[in-house]
């Protein structure tokens, strides 16, 4: 039912964010394409389930909880968009912070 | 089969809402104790990292210019040592409490 659901998306939520922090010294120390978009889709995902859980906290109400979630997967849709367009035409995630930080 | 745990929360605020009690002073009267501002500042570095990545990701969509350029505009701006440094610590701040703190949820 519903309670192995919610036990599933627990154990997701962990894996991502073992995954997240592991690439963490990838970007460091292998900065390229695989660690890019891994970065990517990493960063999305751990930050659409953190503003998920965010919005169960605090917004109450069908109607609202509706409005907040459908924003949410925009915004997230729009971010992992951003991200893989920043990966393919430009300098990509990894270089971006070096060059950023070089400053 | 009885009430799920999500239907009842949904009769609570149904039934909470329509009665349109005053909230009972929390925050403001409560003693704050190290466990929760511990909690609500990994949560509040994580909305704010991630409202920074989506800013970032939007920019990315949106402006017209590559990041070098960008880049290249604030480097020429020649800001002071002592703020480009302030404005890094600003940024890894956030960014390193909300790892190390996760990494002590997650063991």
């Amino acid at each position: 039912g519903s309670s192995k659901a919610a036990s599933l998306h627990w154990t997701g939520e962990r894996a991502v964010s073992v995954l997240l922090l592991g690439l963490l010294p990838a970007a460091y120390l292998c900065p390229g394409p695989a660690v890019d978009y891994s970065l990517a889709a990493a960063l999305t995902l751990h930050g659409h389930w953190g503003l998920g859980q965010v919005i169960t906290d605090y917004v109450h109400g069908d109607v609202p909880v509706k409005v907040a979630n459908v924003g949410l997967y925009v915004l997230s849709a729009l971010t992992f968009a951003g991200l893989c367009h920043f990966n393919y035409q430009d300098v990509g995630i990894c270089k971006a912070v070096a060059m950023l930080w070089s400053l | 089969m009885g009430t799920t745990a999500r239907e009842e929360m949904s009769r609570f605020w149904e039934k909470n809402s329509r009665s349109n009690r005053p909230l009972s002073p929390h925050v403001t009267i409560y003693k704050w104790s190290l466990p929760m501002a511990m909690s609500i500042t990994h949560r509040g570095t994580g909305i704010a990292l991630s409202l920074g990545v989506s800013l970032f990701s939007l920019g990315a969509l949106l402006l017209p210019e590559h990041f070098p350029h960008y880049l290249a505009q604030v480097r020429a701006l020649s800001l002071g040592p002592a703020l480009i440094f302030l404005v890094k610590f600003s940024l890894a701040v956030p960014f390193s409490y909300h790892t190390w703190n996760g990494i002590r949820h997650l063991v």
